[in-house]
């Protein structure tokens, strides 16, 4: 039995890296990819501690967060993919027309 | 309790450390070289056939709806397990999520979506 | 209860009914715009009559839904949003026939934030919040449109993931996901400080609170005017439903972990916010770095944890929407075809209009807290709840802000009073959908200012935390 520590380090180091990912990347594909596996290592987190603690509600709650990331992803391609259809490159850096 | 939990943050610490440092370590150590063989396409000194300037998004987008209804069919399997002890209810449930996909995907049908061009 | 949903139910019916009229009807758009329309209107009837009933708070899906007076004030709030966005936005060919019907997604996903007593709601209100208006800021055909949805979309999901981490380890921590079971449960305390923190960034991101509010200037300035609109209203109702909901039923007990830094945000969101707003010049990023600040007031409200905060928060919420759907609904008819309003786009409209010039004046006077208008009695409500909870602090950032930002607001109004030979400029077109949303926001501004009583009645019953001071 992999011990409850190990497991959410686990978790925790896959949300360190997609949150690296997301700052330092600058392919808008990579970072939503990136933001995609913040959300799977809440997911893991989830889980590990609903099966610690015997209880199903943290197995629903990754149930819905793989149901809505599949929707975000939908629509994030579909706006990528349209930035890409009228740009014909990728680079989060070019893409600024608005200045913050 | 604390200490584990100490050594848990510093884990994570170290975690986010790596992650950067790999991460950000082909900007500060690679050579810079922009231009010339860099912007090929396949560095493998193959050269593409003619700049693409379309690219086909129907295969995206079939893909892209395949993905979403997929995921929501997976919804059913949670019920299926357990289909016996949630007698007649948990049949109306599902039925009425599956009228509400089944709208879903009249409508993305009628919008066009499903046009091979 | 039956019946507690209602509202929530009327709305999925509106969204059903809204594309089932676009695949239906010969006349798409402008059905669809009823359909939703007149989903908002049962709805709002709905939550009415829900107000009086001897049964509240009532508790459904194993303490995951609780619907209370609050929850029905946030409806409220929320559908005056959905219907200022549709009539604002109505029947305009350029956002296609699926713009009521993703309005009345985001629409939803703002009422079940409302609701929301366990993690599973608080995130699936955040996700239906979100997803449709990652589209809607996409939609319009504009170049900055699509940049507008690529950046929104990033930082959404970056910072949906953020707060997705922080829940994974409250509970762990807890070992419930049921907010008032958090307070009483024996909290893990490392882990749920992380968790706490994690949580709070991820809900401060949404609401736009200045160290993570890079996004909101950029989304505002390139989305459609009308979806700025509701983003504007909306979200912000949403997501400060949601703060105040999660600490004041979570972590009460615990106040000292999250009072003193959202204090210090606060007052940086009030003062800084001002000052940016002060050197825009387009008038859609005047109104985000206006949004910002103003969701620093919100923060007050929160962050004093007394029930006149709770209070004051919720009245300044609707002060807040109704000067900003007056602002937008005229910036919208002045833009027309375009998607910006610059100041050069208002130098001498008081000539060319001076109707729309006097509503946009009573909007902007209002979000500067001047007195006669709903911002002076909402500011005035806040200040009060500080000075209760014993924040000095807070108190003066609220009043510095408010004072810088008077002279963000007052330089629209400048330009619009000055120049312009009147000679040239034909009178601004009037849309009947807009000039309804203008005429009842500004009404609205005023009566507030004047006999804000009804509404606080209103407000009182609906943020009743008796736990609180």
């Amino acid at each position: 039995m992999i011990p409850l520590n190990w497991v959410v380090g686990l978790g925790a180091a896959l949300f360190a890296i997609g949150a690296v990912g997301v700052m330092v990347r600058k392919n808008p594909l990579i970072m939503f990819m990136a933001a995609e596996m913040m959300w799977n290592a809440a997911a893991l987190v989830f889980v590990t501690f609903a099966r610690s603690f015997h209880d199903m509600t943290g197995q629903v709650m990754a149930f819905i967060i793989i149901g809505t990331a599949a929707a975000e992803v939908g629509i994030g391609l579909a706006i990528i993919v349209s930035v890409y259809h009228h740009r014909h490159r990728l680079d989060i850096d070019e893409v600024s027309e608005l200045k913050g | 309790m604390i200490t584990q939990y100490g050594a848990l943050l510093i884990y994570v610490l170290v975690a986010f450390l790596v992650a950067y440092l790999v991460a950000s370590s082909s900007q500060h150590m690679g050579p810079k070289a922009p231009g010339g063989l860099k912007r090929v396409t396949y560095e493998s000194g193959i050269v593409p056939e003619a700049p693409v300037k379309y690219f086909s998004v129907r295969f995206y987008r079939v893909a892209m709806f395949f993905m979403i209804f997929d995921v929501a069919v997976m919804s059913l399997y949670p019920w299926a397990t357990s289909l016996r002890s949630l007698h007649q209810a948990g049949m109306l449930r599902v039925l009425a999520f599956l009228a509400i996909v089944g709208l879903a995907f009249f409508y993305v049908w009628n919008r066009g979506g499903f046009q091979w061009d | 209860m039956n019946g507690a949903l209602g509202p929530e139910y009327m709305v999925v019916l509106g969204v059903f009914a809204s594309m089932i009229a676009v695949m239906v009807s010969r006349q798409r758009t402008i059905a669809a715009y009823w359909a939703a329309l007149a989903a908002v209107v049962a709805a709002g009837i709905w939550t009415a009559a829900l107000w009086s009933s001897p049964a509240l708070p009532i508790s459904l899906y194993a303490q995951g839904v609780r619907v209370d007076l609050f929850s029905l004030a946030i409806d409220g709030l929320v559908l005056l949003a959905s219907a200022g966005a549709l009539l604002v936005g109505w029947n305009d060919a350029r956002y296609g026939a699926d713009f009521p019907a993703l309005v009345l997604l985001a629409l939803l996903g703002m009422m079940v934030l409302g609701l929301a007593n366990n993690f599973l709601v608080l995130f699936l209100g955040i996700e239906l919040l979100s997803l449709p208006l990652y589209v809607l800021a996409a939609s319009g055909g504009y170049a900055e449109s699509r940049e507008a949805g690529l950046k929104y979309l990033l930082l959404g999901a970056f910072s949906s993931g953020i707060l997705l981490f922080g829940l994974a380890l409250l509970y762990g921590a807890s070992g419930t996901m049921v907010l008032t079971q958090l307070a009483n449960s024996s909290l893990i305390l490392p882990l749920a400080g992380a968790g706490l923190a994690l949580t709070v960034v991820g809900l401060v991101f949404k609401l736009g609170i200045i160290p993570f509010h890079m996004w909101v200037p950029d989304v505002y300035e390139g989305s459609p005017l009308p979806v700025t609109t509701f983003m504007a209203f909306g979200t912000k109702v949403g997501a400060a439903a949601i703060l105040l909901r999660f600490l004041f039923y979570g972590f009460s007990v615990a106040v000292g972990w999250w009072e003193p830094a959202l204090g210090y945000l606060a007052v940086l969101t009030m003062v800084a916010g001002n000052l940016l707003a002060l050197a825009q010049k387009d008038m859609k990023r005047l109104l985000a770095y206006s949004g910002i600040a103003n969701a620093g007031y919100l923060l007050v409200g929160i962050s004093a944890h007394n029930q006149a905060g709770a209070r004051a928060m919720l009245f300044y919420l609707l002060v807040y929407g109704l000067a900003v759907l007056a602002a937008f609904s005229v910036f919208t008819m002045v833009a027309r075809e375009r998607n910006s309003v610059s100041l050069n786009d208002l130098t001498g409209l008081a000539r060319r209009s001076p109707w729309l010039t006097a509503f946009l004046a009573v909007a902007m006077l209002s979000l500067a807290g001047i007195p006669l208008t709903g911002g002076f009695v909402g500011k005035f409500y806040l200040l009060q709840a500080a000075l209760d909870a014993n924040e000095p602090g807070l108190a003066i950032g609220l009043v510095v802000g408010a004072m810088i930002g008077l002279a963000a607001y007052v330089r629209p109004l400048q330009r619009a009073f000055q120049g312009g030979d009147g000679t040239s400029e034909a009178p601004v077109r009037w849309p009947v959908a807009g000039a309804v949303v203008v005429v009842i926001a500004v009404l609205g501004t005023i009566g507030l200012g004047v006999y804000p009583a009804p509404i606080v009645h209103i407000v009182n019953h609906s943020a009743a935390f008796d736990w609180l001071r």
